[in-house]
């Protein structure tokens, strides 16, 4: 609860998805028409016969323990002294996305021409005058109210996170009993529901966030490399390390909004592990850089240890957003540590990375394919642990003389399948998400029931 | 107008004039010129709360760009270019005169529709009587059948106010969904079952309303007055009906019981395939409920048969009692506020039983284009329409499209290039609601309101009083009776035209409506609580001579098949014919709003909603193409399994112009209801597969 105390009251008996909040919103702000920094997110909206549909109108909750706020790399989210309002201050935004990943609650969005993150303000010009929101002023069924916060925490459907979101609900009357109908559909067209359903839309998905993946891929390398180099003098070429670090540095700008305003990722070291993530990675680009051409061993030393220090924040980076695996088979360390252990020749240490990460993949595999056998598991599977780990541990024992070289592409090839898999598998909790799960759960609860 | 101060907000009142049951008041935040925004207006006890997302999306609509700013003229190319105001009335006067010299003032169509509400647009008919006449249509798209039904019936339409909504033990909402189309009824809905009432839903669709329902009843269309009968039924055999009020104040009752006889649920479950334990349900919820409230929608009003539908329906709020109670009536069109209107409606739809020789009332609007196509002495050879989209909006695009291009000219006043304006010689600019003041009534509610303007009109857009006054000088039509029938242009000269329609109130004045609205003199809260009904014999009639004498009906109600029905054509069965429904939507006002971005955003394309019932056989999946055909014409949609809606139905709402998707109308056929000269356009059967 936010320190006023006061925030969105909603009413699911009154809401009947008019979407006018969405629009009040969008011309208060002057988001651009058919913008908005509400959603209105229907439950059940192709009417599966036995669950009800309702709707929910969801912004920003201006949470009193936002996640936001600590994990802004640039510190550009604050929350007002006078409206307990969290704000996203343009001008300091570097337009990262991060507080997009950690939100449960998909307020904050890029804006594209701004470059930068918007979200909700609470209408905090309108609070600091003594008037509403104005999705609230706008709603004609009074659906959605302001002030003190009486009513539910959460309702079904709602994200259950530990964010203290300044918003509480009147629960359905009949919570989620359907209207009774005269109309019975017959049982055998109910497997049809499933492809009615309206798509969840990740706010990460493989085709926005590549950069990310080339980043993390090469930067992991590169540390591999480095830290082989400074172990037992693996020779690092510098044309080819500088040129890597090039197209590792020049990725992980990529995906800023404001690409001019990257130095502000370093301000937020003491809480964001973005920010300790840019900085360590800044300091290690800079030794190793440095390294190149003064061959000092302290310098070495500190460039491996920024080096791993680095993969460990931007490992903790994706945290908030994996979906159960505390460690994954395609952490970007183990990948580092494996790429250094086969340049070594450290064989006993290869298999020793290689088998955490087999074990932590198979783990994997075994408790997705209980849930749901996709097509293409078996494929990647093939990649993953036959060309990217079997395969060159098999060429590494039989041939002891077997070109390293040979050895790190089959394991590039694994790695890349298994990091590729790891953003695939990224969930960031969004209210729609958690509609969608509770519509799948209520529906399979019901067709288990009748079988 | 008040004056604009640089760089101030004012906060004006009006009212949105849209053929909506809500009419809500607004107020709006003008800076500089400028719509800011539409605030709520609390002065409205019906919609306190503001406008729909329509109501705020007229910041986008005054400014849209692509509103039309300035007179266009179709050139050879079929492409419009722009004309100045004279050459645009020039060129209308020229082939004015030579109309009427040629074929007779008769030969013009003066075609209006519903767009905006306003004293103002009786000028349009003024105009063209000084011409020297005019040609124009009877009957009406929207509601005829049910207004005739309980004029017969009632004596009136009127209905309590809205919030005596809030007071109702039971709300049946029948074929209506104000959740989408009326949604400042749903507060009071709500209200009422918070205190204890039930709420029951009769459509064929699962419709938003109905999600909060304890009951939804689904029956085929057009079956509605079956289930009513046989609810009927089952109240008479069990003695559950009001028998003093049956005494006091209804005629026929005791015929109409015996006509019940054979109406049994299982008669009705065969019809409306509701299985008869719901009749027996409902029966027992209108027998307990009182007071009873229903909300009755106008689409199931648009069949051939809907007359008698409504009158069966309103003959259960009869028998049980419900009428002239507070909580408990018939809720289906409040004219109280229609208090300028010398006629009332439905008899000013039809057509006079004395033509005057000026106006020709010979065009049934529900067969406006074979009428159209068919009038003789003279033929039709030009049309004017304004406020109208009746390419998309009338039944039979089909047919309206091929009488509007055998007319030789054609004139549309309009603000976006509509398919009925693409088909136009001229387009003229036409004002929006803020751009010239208008007092209008309302049809739920029984404010009268002013509309105030607040904005002058951009570009070279000029009001239809302005342009009609130009025109009538260059036609040199007498001064005098010019400028008694058409107000001057200025905005003093507007305001002295509408304070002499107010003058017979003096609890009405431009003064006080710019505060905000005014209940109608003389309005009843609960409605026909005095027990006045004003039908030829006093009472309330199930038996009604005139429904024989004027519209050779049963005297009692009825149930028969609609004309078009999956059943009505059994015999020539088609095996994947679908009743096609047609409703509005939350997005539009039949036609109108979809082309600003705001509604784009939530309405990008024509769905039609499919039972998966339907789609398995036709190897329909969701999100396919499909083609909708029958005798009319056909239409590409893109399909979505609604598992709400009963099997033997499409759905798609109605109001997409050609230019976006297509028109509904393009399958349905122009005929009339069995009362009111209504339009039976939902008696529509179409044949669906999927495109491959």
């Amino acid at each position: 609860m936010s320190a006023g105390g006061v925030g969105f009251l909603f009413d699911l008996n009154r809401c009947t998805g008019c979407n006018a909040c969405e629009l009040a919103c969008s011309i208060e702000n002057e988001l651009g028409w058919g913008r908005s920094w509400r959603q209105v997110q229907t439950f059940n909206a192709a009417r599966h016969p036995g669950v009800p549909s309702f709707h929910l109108s969801t912004a920003c909750n201006h949470c009193a323990a936002a996640p936001c706020v600590p994990q802004c790399p640039a510190l550009a989210i604050r929350r007002d002294a006078a409206t307990d309002a969290v704000l996203i201050e343009a001008a300091k935004c570097i337009g990262c996305h991060y507080c997009s990943w950690v939100c449960p609650y998909d307020a904050p969005r890029f804006d594209a021409e701004a470059g930068v993150m918007g979200k909700c303000t609470f209408c905090n010009h309108r609070l600091a005058a003594g008037s509403e929101p104005a999705c609230v002023e706008q709603c004609p069924t009074t659906a959605l109210r302001f002030g003190p916060l009486q009513g539910e925490p959460l309702v079904p459907g709602f994200p259950d996170t530990a964010a203290q979101p300044a918003l509480r609900f009147a629960p359905l009357r009949h919570a989620l009993r359907p209207p009774e109908s005269s109309w019975s559909l017959p049982e055998d067209v109910l497997a049809a529901f499933a492809a009615a359903r309206p798509e969840t839309r990740a706010p990460i998905s493989l085709a926005s966030e590549w950069p990310l993946l080339i980043f993390t891929l090469v930067a992991a390398g590169l540390v591999g490399w480095q830290s082989a180099s400074s172990a037992s003098g693996v020779p690092l070429h510098a044309g080819s390390f500088a040129g890597a670090l090039g197209v590792a540095l020049g990725t992980s700008l990529l995906h800023l909004g404001r690409k001019s305003r990257a130095w502000r990722a370093l301000l937020n070291v003491r809480r964001s592990w973005l920010s300790r993530e840019v900085a360590a990675f800044a300091g290690f680009a800079a030794v190793a850089g440095t390294q190149l051409w003064l061959a000092a061993s302290w310098s070495r030393v500190t460039a491996s240890l920024l080096g791993f220090a680095f993969l460990f924040c931007a490992d903790r980076v994706y945290d908030p957003v994996r979906s159960g695996w505390r460690l994954h088979s395609a952490d970007t360390l183990l990948t580092a540590l494996l790429i250094a252990s086969l340049l070594l020749g450290w064989g006993g240490a290869a298999f020793a990375v290689g088998g955490v990460k087999l074990a932590l993949y198979a783990q994997r595999l075994l408790a997705g394919s209980r849930q749901s056998a996709r097509a293409g598991t078996l494929v990647v599977a093939i990649l993953r642990i036959g060309v990217g780990l079997a395969l060159p541990a098999l060429l590494a024992l039989l041939r002891s003389d077997m070109p390293t070289v040979w050895l790190l592409l089959l394991v590039a090839v694994g790695e890349t399948t298994d990091r590729i898999q790891f953003y695939q598998g990224l969930v960031v909790t969004t209210p729609r998400r958690e509609l969608a799960e509770l519509e799948e759960r209520s529906i399979a609860q019901m067709t288990g029931g009748n079988a | 107008m008040p004056e604009y101060d640089a760089g101030t907000v004012q906060q004006l009142t009006t009212a949105c004039p849209r053929n909506c049951y809500s009419t809500c008041t607004l107020r709006v935040e003008v800076e500089e010129g400028r719509l800011r925004r539409i605030l709520p207006h609390a002065g409205n006890r019906a919609t306190p709360e503001g406008a729909c997302l329509k109501g705020l999306s007229y910041v986008e609509r005054v400014v849209a760009p692509d509103r039309i700013l300035h007179p266009l003229r179709r050139a050879a190319d079929g492409r419009f270019q722009r004309v100045s105001w004279d050459a645009a009335l020039d060129e209308i006067a020229s082939r004015l005169r030579r109309l009427r010299d040629e074929h007779g003032a008769q030969a013009l169509l003066y075609y209006f529709g519903s767009g905006t509400k306003g004293l103002l647009n009786g000028v349009g008919a003024e105009f063209w009587r000084l011409y020297g006449g005019y040609t124009t249509t009877y009957g009406d798209l929207c509601w005829p059948a049910g207004l005739e039904a309980t004029r017969l019936t009632l004596g009136a339409n009127k209905h309590s106010a809205p919030w005596d909504l809030a007071r109702a033990r039971l709300i049946v909402v029948w074929g209506k969904n104000p959740a989408e189309t009326n949604i400042h009824q749903m507060p009071f809905i709500e209200e009422a079952q918070r205190a204890g009432a039930r709420l029951v839903v009769i459509d064929p669709r699962r419709t938003e309303s109905a999600e909060r329902a304890d009951l939804l009843v689904q029956p085929r269309p057009g079956s509605d007055a079956a289930l009513a009968l046989a609810i009927a039924h089952v109240l008479f055999r069990d003695a559950r009906v009001d028998r003093d009020f049956l005494q006091r104040h209804v005629l026929g009752w005791e015929r109409f019981a015996e006509s019940l006889h054979d109406c049994t649920p299982e008669w009705a479950e065969k019809i409306s395939e509701v299985p008869a334990r719901y009749v027996e349900r409902l029966a027992a919820l209108f027998a307990a409920g009182a007071p009873v409230t229903i909300c009755a929608g106008y689409g199931m009003q648009r069949y051939t048969n809907s007359g008698q539908t409504m009158r069966a329906i309103i003959a259960l709020l009869v028998l049980t009692g419900n009428i002239g109670k507070p909580g408990a009536g018939w809720v289906f069109a409040n004219l109280q506020s229609a208090i300028f209107d010398r006629v009332p409606d439905p008899i000013a739809f039809y057509p006079p039983a004395e033509p005057d020789g000026v106006a020709r009332v010979s065009i049934a609007t529900a067969r406006l284009g074979r009428d159209m196509l068919e009038t003789r002495n003279p033929p039709l050879k030009m049309i004017w329409v304004e406020r109208g989209n009746p390419v998309t909006q009338n039944p039979e695009t089909n047919t309206v499209l091929e009488a509007f291009r055998a007319l030789d000219f054609r004139v549309v006043v309009e603000q976006f290039l509509t398919d009925t304006a693409r088909e136009a010689d001229l387009v003229l600019p036409a004002k929006t609601m803020f751009e010239q003041s208008d007092v209008i009534g309302a049809y739920w509610h029984p404010y009268i309101q002013l509309k105030q303007k607040v904005l002058e009109p951009p570009g070279e857009v000029k009001p239809e009083s302005e342009v009609y006054r130009l025109l009538a000088e260059r036609l040199a039509l007498p001064h005098d009776a010019v400028a008694r029938a058409i107000p001057g242009s200025s905005d003093a000269e507007i305001d002295a035209w509408l304070g002499e329609r107010l003058a017979p109130w003096p609890e009405l004045s431009l003064q006080r409506l710019r505060e905000g609205p005014v209940l109608a003199p003389g309005h009843q809260e609960v409605a026909f609580s005095d027990q006045v009904f004003a039908t030829p014999s006093g009472k309330i009639e199930l038996w009604s001579e005139e429904a024989q004498r004027r519209w050779h009906a049963a005297p009692l109600p009825v149930w028969f098949e609609p004309e078009e029905s999956l059943r009505a054509q059994a015999a020539n069965a088609r095996r994947s014919a679908l009743h096609f429904l047609t409703p509005n939507t939350k997005d539009r006002i039949h036609s109108q709003f979809n082309n600003l971005e705001m509604i784009r955003a939530h309405s990008k394309r024509p769905v039609l909603h499919m039972s998966p019932v339907d789609a398995a056989p036709r190897g329909i999946r969701h999100a396919d193409r499909v083609r909708l055909l029958n005798a009319r014409g056909s239409l590409v949609a893109e399909a979505h399994l609604d598992f709400g809606l009963r099997a033997g139905c499409v759905s798609m709402t109605n109001g997409w112009w050609i230019s976006e998707g297509g028109t509904v109308n393009v399958l349905s056929l122009g005929r009339e209801t069995d009362m009111g000269h209504g339009a039976a356009f939902h008696d529509n059967v179409v044949d669906v597969e999927k495109l491959t």
